[in-house]
């Protein structure tokens, strides 16, 4: 299994919620982490310098109730696959906001989400088709309402979990089924086999900005 | 990675009765700490969604077979999560038997579609009419504690685990004893791999009725403290963190909590 290891923001906002908590002692153990990061960091940079071509991420954000617009090159709202299209929890968030972004993706009609694979690839093919330009940040809802036993589900959230994300599904389940807005950063590439166009994401990188 | 391996500083076991502030304390350590939440007691999440608890930063495990998928959901929380929390792990053992008692048992229940088949094994459970699957339980204990040695051997900086207690047969003395309610090994295995285990309980002083956790010495609890044992009224996370620091800048013990602390204690020691 993969260890996941904490970046220097992670512990520079471990260090500020320690410092609030008011624990010295852990504070004193953070400071040294931080200290130790940095150095790390320090000894790291020449070899990334060296790198070929690293593609820029796009940053995205949440609307807020304060009325400020995201830059979402896309929206997949996967209750929609979930229902096969047909939506049984409207009105959505998606709805809501749809008029704040570019698009708003929906399965087509009769489409079940056991003939979406993944989800990405799906919709990063659809938008491109529609926009003819790239596709590099997206906001993604997941309110998802059926049981674990539907395939759908499974697939969605392994994805999620593909997608760094692995507490989406119980967070909604135990909050509702409300819907959680994240941005999200994604950089992918585009190949051409056999004739045929497609779309291998990067890197993906989900921040949770607000419950909505 | 052995259980005996691990190296615990900032580890927390508290055991107690229900209603006597185990989750409520978990509750503390959230609005402490950003804290990543394992639990299997639905009752509990309402106690921590009211103080705050973030919903993102609660795992609930309600299926055994997703144990994997848990796992690598709480490693990846190691990045926003500074201290973990385990509450009611009794609960987490319940969730996984009955994983094992809705398991089909031999070849003839195997042949039965799935769904027909654990809708007429929970009937038959409910009805008493199922032979309990005891030879697979040790399987499953095997299972939960490298379950459990994997989340402890995650760099949290803070670990607390609730769970309820119970009461058994002291067999030198006769005497009933309060230790966890685990299940199997789990119940003398689990506290030996913590630095304070304490019990929760409520008391009554001066028709005050005072939530209470205790890691003082007893014979009779099942209590234990690295650091010199103690009374705390009112418990939080902060409290139990400041006992535990390397400076040791917690408040002194305060009249009331001696007090509770003497009738708690042993007999010999009230008299000392």
């Amino acid at each position: 299994m993969a260890k996941i290891e904490r970046t220097r923001q992670d512990i520079e906002a471990h260090l500020k919620a320690l410092k609030a908590a008011g624990l010295p002692d852990l504070v004193a153990e953070y400071e040294q982490l931080l200290a130790e990061k940095i150095e790390q960091e320090k000894l790291e940079k020449p070899a990334e310098a060296s790198k070929v071509e690293a593609r820029p991420a796009v940053s995205a954000s949440l609307p807020s109730s304060k009325g400020a617009v995201a830059h979402f090159d896309f929206v997949v709202d996967v209750a929609s696959f979930e229902s096969g299209g047909q939506r049984l929890d409207a009105p959505t968030i998606a709805d809501t906001y749809k008029g704040h972004f570019v698009d708003v993706i929906r399965p087509k009609s009769g489409e079940k989400m056991s003939q979406v694979w993944f989800i990405f690839e799906t919709v990063d093919e659809r938008v491109l088709q529609q926009k003819g330009k790239q596709v590099r940040s997206a906001l993604i809802f997941a309110p998802l309402k059926t049981s674990e036993k539907e395939s759908g589900a499974f697939r969605i959230k392994d994805t999620l979990v593909d997608l760094n994300l692995p507490y989406l599904l119980e967070g909604n389940r135990l909050t509702g089924d409300i819907p959680i807005g994240l941005s999200c950063q994604l950089t992918y590439e585009e190949y051409v086999d056999k004739g045929e166009r497609t779309i291998r994401l990067q890197s993906v990188k989900l921040d949770v900005q607000q419950a909505i | 990675m052995e259980l005996s391996q691990i190296e615990f500083d900032r580890n927390v076991m508290v055991m107690g009765a229900s209603g006597t502030g185990k989750t409520h304390l978990i509750g503390t350590l959230c609005q402490l700490l950003p804290t990543l939440v394992i639990t299997s007691d639905k009752n509990g999440l309402e106690t921590l969604l009211n103080m705050n608890a973030s919903p993102q930063n609660i795992v609930l495990i309600e299926d055994w077979r997703r144990c994997w998928d848990y796992l690598q959901n709480i490693e990846k929380s190691l990045r926003q999560c500074l201290a973990l929390a385990i509450d009611d792990f009794g609960s987490v053992q319940t969730a996984a038997k009955r994983k094992i008692e809705l398991m089909p048992a031999n070849w003839k229940e195997e042949r039965i579609p799935l769904l027909e088949f654990t809708i007429e094994a929970r009937r038959r459970l409910l009805l008493g009419e199922r032979q309990m699957q005891l030879r697979q339980w040790g399987k499953l204990w095997t299972a939960i504690e490298s379950f459990l040695i994997e989340i402890l051997s995650l760099p949290f900086k803070v670990r607390l685990l609730t769970t309820l207690e119970t009461t058994v047969n002291d067999p030198r003395t006769g005497d009933e004893v309060i230790v966890p309610a685990l299940v199997g090994q789990a119940r003398t295995s689990i506290p030996a791999k913590f630095s304070l285990v304490a019990e929760a309980f409520v008391s009554e002083i001066d028709s005050q009725r005072l939530f209470c956790l205790s890691s003082e010495p007893h014979p009779r609890v099942e209590t234990k403290d690295r650091y010199a044992g103690r009374v705390w009224i009112n418990p939080t996370a902060k409290r139990l963190l400041q006992h535990m620091s390397k400076d040791k800048q917690e408040e002194v013990e305060s009249e009331i909590e001696r007090r509770v602390g003497f009738s708690f204690a042993p007999k010999e020691r009230v008299q000392e």
